[in-house]
């Protein structure tokens, strides 16, 4: 096993160890940490048999598997950014009915 | 004459203490009583200042942009029994006098909306990149929305209260006049131009927003347009 395998095979692992323990103090719901796992567990073999990514990227006509990684985790991370923009317009907005809603409370209040 | 008792001016302010006390004195001269103010929670004493007059004053416990505000006092008013809603600026940009020719329409000639325009009217010591920026804004709002105003992001501007009955404005910041602009459209409210003044003060331009954040209502005017 060469270094890199090593050094990126145990982050990979750690991180794998630390959704189980949040799953298993209930932190994590099951389909969440059955899809968390199924993702790193795919990370993990293809650091491990980085020749076998080869022959997926072949199959989509891609020359290298490093490059399909690449391509797949543009495209998991611009979906990831959509989703926290998305998530964080919802709070955005959410906030701006708690403080109207208390300035219309205060505002009726005073007029009692 | 119009009947001012039925009119209700909306402002709303973030630290304006320097100005607020001589814009609702202003508003108060020219016989304009029913005034809501929103203070998007300001740091300074505005709402100290603000207190000290015989208006409705809501206080957002934190600033959640002009949109935000301008919403939050509009369903204030639609609990009351005004028939005329005036947006008007607490920074000392409009000028009360313009508020009847705003108005006339709507009274008078059963337009819903009427939109102050500067570039109709004049403006005083305007900053030459905030006017190439604005047209370029008024330009691309034509074109977005199919309409043809000389003005877009101006604040003064009249409606007949029950247009608000449609329009619930969700856009928090700057990006609101053109989400109004397009629920206006949408719901094709009757709406027309007035030529108003603007005055630019050193102090106005420095409070007012920043150039850059036209790119940022450009990208909300697109999203909204296209994808809302």
């Amino acid at each position: 096993m060469l270094k890199y395998q090593i050094f990126f095979g145990t982050i990979v692992v750690l991180i794998i160890l630390k959704n189980f323990f949040a799953y298993k103090r209930k932190e994590l719901k099951t389909s969440k940490f059955v899809v968390f796992f199924l993702f790193w567990l795919s990370v993990l073999l293809a650091i491990i048999f980085p020749e076998e990514t080869n022959k997926i990227a072949h199959f989509f006509n891609i020359t290298r598997g490093a490059d399909f990684f690449v391509y797949i985790s543009i495209i998991v991370i611009f979906y990831l950014l959509f989703k926290v923009y998305n998530r964080l317009e919802n709070i955005e907005a959410n906030i701006t009915k708690i403080v109207r809603e208390i300035a219309l409370m205060k505002e009726n209040e005073k007029n009692k | 004459m119009i009947d001012k008792s039925k009119i209700v001016i909306l402002m709303t302010a973030f630290n304006e203490e320097k100005v607020i006390e001589s814009v609702l004195s202003g508003l108060l001269k020219h016989g304009y009583k029913n005034i809501v103010l929103v203070d998007d929670g300001s740091n300074d004493e505005t709402s100290k200042v603000a207190g000290k007059f015989n208006i409705y004053l809501l206080r957002h416990i934190i600033n959640r942009g002009k949109g935000a505000s301008l919403q939050t006092g509009t369903e204030f008013i639609m609990n009351k029994d005004f028939e005329v809603i005036v947006h008007f600026d607490a920074d000392g940009q409009h000028n009360p006098e313009d508020i009847e020719n705003l108005v006339k329409p709507i009274m008078e000639e059963n337009f819903d909306v009427v939109f102050g325009s500067r570039f109709l009217g004049t403006t005083e010591n305007i900053p030459f990149l905030r006017k190439i920026i604005l047209k370029l804004g008024i330009f691309i709002s034509n074109l977005l929305y199919g309409v043809h105003l000389t003005d877009v992001h101006n604040g003064l501007r009249a409606f007949k209260r029950d247009v608000f009955k449609k329009i619930i404005l969700t856009e928090d910041r700057f990006a609101y006049a053109s989400e109004l602009l397009q629920k206006v459209v949408e719901n094709r409210f009757k709406f027309k131009e007035v030529p108003v003044k603007i005055v630019y003060t050193k102090y106005s331009v420095s409070k007012g927003q920043k150039n850059l954040n036209a790119l940022n209502i450009f990208f909300h005017m697109l999203k909204r347009r296209f994808f809302a």
